[in-house]
């Protein structure tokens, strides 16, 4: 069994959305995700509970090790307290004030030798100056999901992007395959970072 | 493309910040005191495995029971199956 924390102090990075998201891409994948949600706005919950999951969300730790093959605990923002995992994956905007928060919770997480899996959200490439900050991260080995309609589409009926509703929408292939790229990294596990960033040099 | 300077400043920042023995920009701003739930223990029990020929047809039936009120109630096959026992000994003890 698998487990990642996805956390930064910083709210509205997109730490649910990525929580939902990737579950469902283990879907797809044929396992079995269980999410964690850890945040009293209950994002991830809320769209559990509207029976459009093909995945369990629940909102305690459960006490025995759960049937899963990869937990994913979503943490809510302000949170400054190290999350339990190993493994943990940050999302971020690609903005000075969201990198700054950003940088004071990776510089925390990397002192306590965590594995980190960083994330740039929601850049917008036709802004040269989102496209500079979100090449610059991504060749310090960050991975990417970019700023779509497929998200709010999803969200609208409390969906991932994964379900055949959402099979028309624009460029909502690449969207699920960034979201599949970040899987594979969580499933890896250790020093993703860097090979993701002999990846992106090379 | 080049990285944006402030990009450099930021990540400085947060070096010095943290060999400062700071960790956040505003340490002195109150901090998020989560509260920790953990999911109600169920009580542990003690199983035993028993061998029983069942009739084909009731298996079939209870597969399907099973598969059911995993999604709906959580419930699994050995805790049905003490239900069930639960319902035999209550019956034959009125009788």
């Amino acid at each position: 069994m698998k487990m990642v924390s996805i956390w930064n102090p910083k709210g509205g990075q997109g730490k649910s959305m990525i929580s939902i998201n990737l579950a469902a891409a283990a879907v797809e994948l044929g396992l079995k995700p269980l999410v964690i949600c850890q945040d009293p706005q209950g994002t991830s919950t809320l769209f559990y509970n509207s029976h459009n999951l093909p995945f369990e969300v629940v909102s305690e730790i459960p006490e025995q090790t759960p049937d899963a093959d990869l937990v994913i605990f979503d943490h809510q923002a302000s949170d400054w307290e190290l999350p339990p995992c190993e493994l943990v994956l940050m999302p971020t905007k690609p903005e000075r004030s969201q990198y700054a928060t950003f940088a004071d919770a990776k510089r925390m997480a990397e002192e306590a030798g965590k594995s980190i899996i960083s994330v740039v959200t929601d850049g917008n490439m036709q802004r040269k100056n989102e496209k500079e900050t979100v090449l610059a991260l991504r060749q310090q080995g960050a991975f990417e999901i970019r700023s779509s309609v497929a998200f709010s589409r999803a969200a609208d009926d409390y969906r991932t992007i994964f379900d055949p509703v959402l099979n028309r929408v624009n460029n909502i292939k690449d969207r699920r395959k960034e979201l599949e790229f970040i899987l594979s990294a969580v499933l890896q596990g250790v020093n993703v970072n860097k090979e993701n960033k002999d990846h992106v040099a090379a | 493309m080049s990285q944006p300077d402030w990009m450099k400043k930021e990540d400085n920042r947060a070096s010095k910040q943290a060999g400062k023995g700071q960790e956040v920009a505003n340490p002195t701003a109150p901090r998020l005191v989560k509260e920790k739930k953990i999911a109600p223990s169920t009580p542990k029990i003690e199983r035993t495995l028993k061998g029983f020929r069942v009739d084909k047809n009731l298996i079939a039936k209870f597969d399907v029971l099973v598969a059911e009120q995993k999604t709906k109630s959580g419930k699994n096959g050995p805790t049905l199956i003490d239900e069930a026992l639960e319902l035999l000994f209550t019956k034959y003890k009125k009788s």
